[in-house]
Formats: C-alpha cells, sequence, structure tokens
C-alpha cells in the first residue's frame, strides 16, 4: 500500500460556515507534504480529523488503511503527532518525559531523544514548563525521533520559534525522513521553511483545496507578471491569479507561459510585461491573495 | 502499560497526594482531639449519653472531607489533561482508549481508597479506644457514605473536566451536585444503613460517566 494518508470527500462545518467541502487528497509513502494556508482556513481542522479528535460532518480519512475514528493501537503506534503549540505534558522532566513514553514503544530510541537535547542548555532534571518555546519545539522532536514513527503529522511546527530553532527543527527534519524513507504531513505559517522541506504541496483557502502540486512544479512554473495598462480594470481571466494594481503598474500570477498570459492581456492594452520566479512564499501570496 | 500511566499520574498528582495526605492526617487528629476533649471535660457517662439519646454523630467535621479530596485529586489529574487540550497526547498512546481512561480513573480511585482505608481503620482505631463496639459500628457504617460520595464526586467531577464543551459541562456539574446530595441528606447515626448498597451501585455507574466525555472529546464536539 502507497497511500499513507488518504481523505475521501471530507466536508466539514463549524456551525453554518463551511470550512471544506468534499476535500480529497493523499498522501505516499516517503512524500514530505505541507499543508498551507491562510488563519482559519482549516489547517488544524484536517489534522484533527486525521487523527480522529474531529468527526467531520461527512467524509473519511484513513491512516495506513485504517479509518480515523478507529485507529489501532499498532497504527497510533506508526505515527507521531506534534500538537499546535510543541504542546506536552509540562509537568514531567526532560528525563521523566522519556522514560514515560519509552514504555509504550518498544523500538524506542532513546539515543535518538538525548542526542537533540545535547544541544540545548537543559538539564534531565529540567521541568518541561520551565523551558523555552525552542527548547521545548527539540524536546519534543526528540520523542518524535525516539518514537521512530513511520508517519509525522506537525501541525504548525514552527509556531513560537526564532530563526535559529526553526531551521534547527527543519534540517533535523528533512535529513531525518530523507534517511529513514519516513512519511510527513506538516502545516506551518513561515512558508520559507517549508520550501526547504517540502516534496507537495496542499494550498487550502476559505472552503475549498486551492491546489495541490509538487512543490518543484510550482517553484519551476508558476510565475508574477508585472504590466502597465491605462485600463481601469481587468477581468477575472482563466489561468490568471489574483490580477490587481500595485501602485501604477500592474501584476498578476500564473502558471501560464509569457506568451499566453500577453495573449491574455492583449485586449487590456498591457505594455512592458515584465516575468520574475517565485520562492514558496511569493507564489503563495499570489495564489492566495494578499488579504 | 498500566505501570506507565501510573507513573505519569503520579508525577502530575505527588503534590496534590501530599496536600491529601495532609489534609487527612489534620483530620484524624483534629477527630482525636476532639474525642479526647469531650471525655476528658464532660466525662464518659455524658458523652456516651448525648450520643445514645441524642443521635449525635461523633465525628461530624468529617463530613465533607473524603468529597473535598475527591474533588482535590480529580481536578488535579484532569485540568492538566484538557488545558491545550493535552488529552490528544494521552489519547494518542497506542493503548485502545477505553483502557486508557479507565488506567486514568483506576489511578485517581486507587489513590482515594488508600487514603480512604487508612482513615477509616485509623478512625476504628481511635473510637474503639474509647467506646464499646456497638457505638463504633454504627459511627462507622454512619460516616461510610461520605466516603462512598468520594468516589463518587471522584468519577463526577472527572465527567465534568472531560467535557470539552462549556454549556454541557456546567449541565454535568449542576447534575454532579444534584446526584452527590443523596449522599448528604440526612446525618443521624445509622440512617443510611439500608441505603449503602443503592449508593455503591450508584458510584459504579459512574464510572462509566467520564467516557461519554471522552467520546464527545473525540468528536470535537466543543472544540473550535
Amino acid at each position: 500500500m502507497n497511500a499513507i494518508i488518504q481523505c475521501e470527500n471530507v466536508t466539514h462545518y463549524y456551525g453554518k460556515r463551511l470550512i471544506y467541502e468534499n476535500l480529497n487528497f493523499e498522501v505516499n509513502k516517503g512524500k514530505i507534504l505541507g499543508l498551507l494556508g491562510k488563519n482559519g482556513t482549516g489547517k488544524t481542522t484536517i489534522i484533527n480529523i486525521l487523527n480522529g479528535y474531529l468527526k467531520p460532518t461527512s467524509g473519511v480519512c484513513r491512516l495506513f488503511g485504517e479509518t480515523m475514528e478507529e485507529l489501532s493501537p499498532r497504527t497510533k503506534a506508526r505515527v507521531g503527532l506534534l500538537l499546535e503549540g510543541h504542546i506536552q505534558h509540562s509537568f514531567f522532566t526532560v528525563s521523566e518525559i522519556e522514560r514515560f513514553y519509552s514504555r509504550f514503544f518498544p523500538d524506542w530510541k532513546k539515543d535518538a531523544y538525548y542526542e537533540l537535547l545535547k544541544r540545548l542548555q537543559v538539564l534531565p532534571t529540567q521541568k518541561i514548563h520551565t523551558m523555552s518555546c525552542g527548547q521545548r519545539s527539540q524536546a519534543t522532536l526528540g520523542l518524535l525521533f525516539a518514537q521512530d514513527p513511520d508517519l509525522l503529522i506537525l501541525d504548525d511546527f514552527s509556531m513560537g520559534l526564532d530563526p535559529g530553532y526553526r531551521r534547527l527543527f527543519v534540517e533535523y527534519l528533512k535529513e531525518y525522513a530523507t534517511a529513514e524513507d519516513k512519511t510527513i504531513f506538516l502545516t506551518s505559517h513561515i512558508i520559507q521553511d517549508m520550501e526547504m522541506l517540502i516534496d507537495d504541496c496542499m494550498i487550502m483557502d476559505y472552503g475549498r483545496l486551492l491546489l495541490h502540486e509538487p512543490t518543484g512544479y510550482i517553484l519551476e512554473n508558476f510565475r508574477r507578471f508585472r504590466f502597465i495598462t491605462e485600463q481601469p480594470e481587468i477581468n477575472q481571466e482563466e489561468g490568471l491569479w489574483n490580477t490587481a494594481r500595485v501602485g501604477n503598474t500592474w501584476e498578476t500570477y500564473s502558471f501560464l507561459k509569457r506568451e499566453v498570459v500577453e495573449q491574455l492581456l492583449r485586449p487590456y492594452e498591457a505594455t512592458l510585461l515584465s516575468e520574475e520566479k517565485l520562492s514558496l512564499e511569493d507564489a503563495f501570496i499570489g495564489l492566495t491573495g494578499k488579504y | 502499560m498500566l505501570q506507565a500511566i501510573y507513573y505519569k499520574e503520579w508525577i502530575k498528582t505527588c503534590r496534590m497526594v501530599g496536600l491529601l495526605l495532609v489534609l487527612f492526617l489534620a483530620i484524624l487528629i483534629y477527630s482525636f482531639i476532639t474525642i479526647n476533649q469531650s471525655f476528658r471535660v464532660a466525662g464518659a457517662v455524658s458523652t456516651w449519653n448525648s450520643y445514645l439519646q441524642n443521635d449525635i454523630l461523633l465525628l461530624p467535621h468529617l463530613k465533607w472531607i473524603p468529597l473535598l479530596g475527591a474533588l482535590i485529586l480529580s481536578l488535579g489529574q484532569f485540568v492538566p489533561e484538557m488545558t491545550n487540550q493535552r488529552l490528544k497526547l494521552t489519547l494518542h498512546l497506542p493503548l485502545p482508549e477505553t483502557r486508557t481512561i479507565s488506567y486514568l480513573l483506576f489511578y485517581g480511585l486507587s489513590v482515594l481508597t488508600a487514603l480512604y482505608v487508612v482513615t477509616y481503620l485509623v478512625l476504628w482505631g481511635i473510637l474503639a479506644w474509647y467506646y464499646p463496639v456497638e457505638i463504633v459500628t454504627t459511627e462507622l457504617l454512619s460516616v461510610l457514605p461520605w466516603f462512598i460520595a468520594g468516589w463518587a464526586g471522584y468519577l463526577l467531577t472527572s465527567w465534568v473536566c472531560m467535557e470539552s464543551s462549556w454549556k454541557q459541562r456546567i449541565k454535568n456539574a449542576i447534575l454532579s451536585i444534584c446526584f452527590l446530595s443523596y449522599f448528604f441528606i440526612d446525618s443521624i447515626p445509622g440512617s443510611y444503613n439500608p441505603f449503602v448498597p443503592f449508593l455503591l451501585l450508584f458510584t459504579v455507574i459512574c464510572f462509566t460517566f467520564p467516557f461519554f466525555s471522552a467520546r464527545r472529546f473525540k468528536e470535537g464536539i466543543g472544540v473550535r
């Protein structure tokens, strides 16, 4: 079985507010998939649904072929879960928490945990609640590595981390995933970190999945076009994303080739058309809009 | 696995358990001093007479203590679980969820049972030193519903704490207060004796309540 995560026709509402309608996606073994979206587009919601902590209005998700509401202990042992904000049982000390989790996983890798903690200025007797957010993130990551799960689900892993800790987290994660052929499903607000890490990218908008493509494809093909026109307005054209006036120039985003974009803008007498390659963050803005 | 869950709960609640030990020890010392004082000041005849003729309980100060202890322990156990929805971490452990919740409750019940049994035995010793066996038996049976209320109160507080929706939590709390009031209707010695098996049966039923809250938590009811 190649698909580790499967979501089929998931629809969810909070009260009357639609979060998704008929959301479908799969994550295959060995892939790192990043879920991007503005605040309130349902990133944490999908993580809750995947782990069986939220019953969707309709639809089904499966992890390793098991439906989310009935995950067996064996499957749970194969899934490492990072909650938003690196939440852990904060009453434990650094060594107590390792001792606690080690009892549940027969292949527990104690060294992986302590290896990661060596880089932090923490004592084994230090309580988790006295640690900084960055230190806690590393301790939590260490616990996940020690568990050695086949699938990692990380909810907003960059939340509250300074650039150094974010980079450290991403580097360890990348190395872990590539060396051990692990599958990772993650969300983050800091998109520049994702660019280094993710193979596939899912971008959510309010109520729908906007895009699900390989990151390489987006970086290679999605472009920003700047141009000048005297026209007061430009209609929504098929293939052009978020066309808007910025100062004296206009900008639009597209997967289309320059020649095709030129052709689409001909009726508006566009001149001085320029094309730019984009970072993943700029591509995200281009796809979802600034506001 | 049971050992690991007990280890976690112990680390989480050891301070609470320490506090409960102090509370129960204080109440035992107070009981001893009160009984000793009444015998010393009023004399044995008057003290026995007031118990036999006036239906006065020997240990009225004990009334709310087992329940108070249960509340402290349950809050100490489940408030940290519900803060930032840490219960998700516990339910994500590779165990059947029913078993995980059962282990959490077993821990609390074990701690309370140990405290209650020791307190009960020491009280028995203190009373037996001053009173005849008939009075001791009646008195110990009279305070028994308060201890059973402790177990029920622990389970009901866990039910309230684990509920994820505030609206439902308030409803559960009101229902719990109503249920628990049945344990404290009358204070006349021996008045509860025929009722004790029903109180025990009700407490056993209460064990199932926290599982409803856990199920609702799992379904994300009241969670945004």
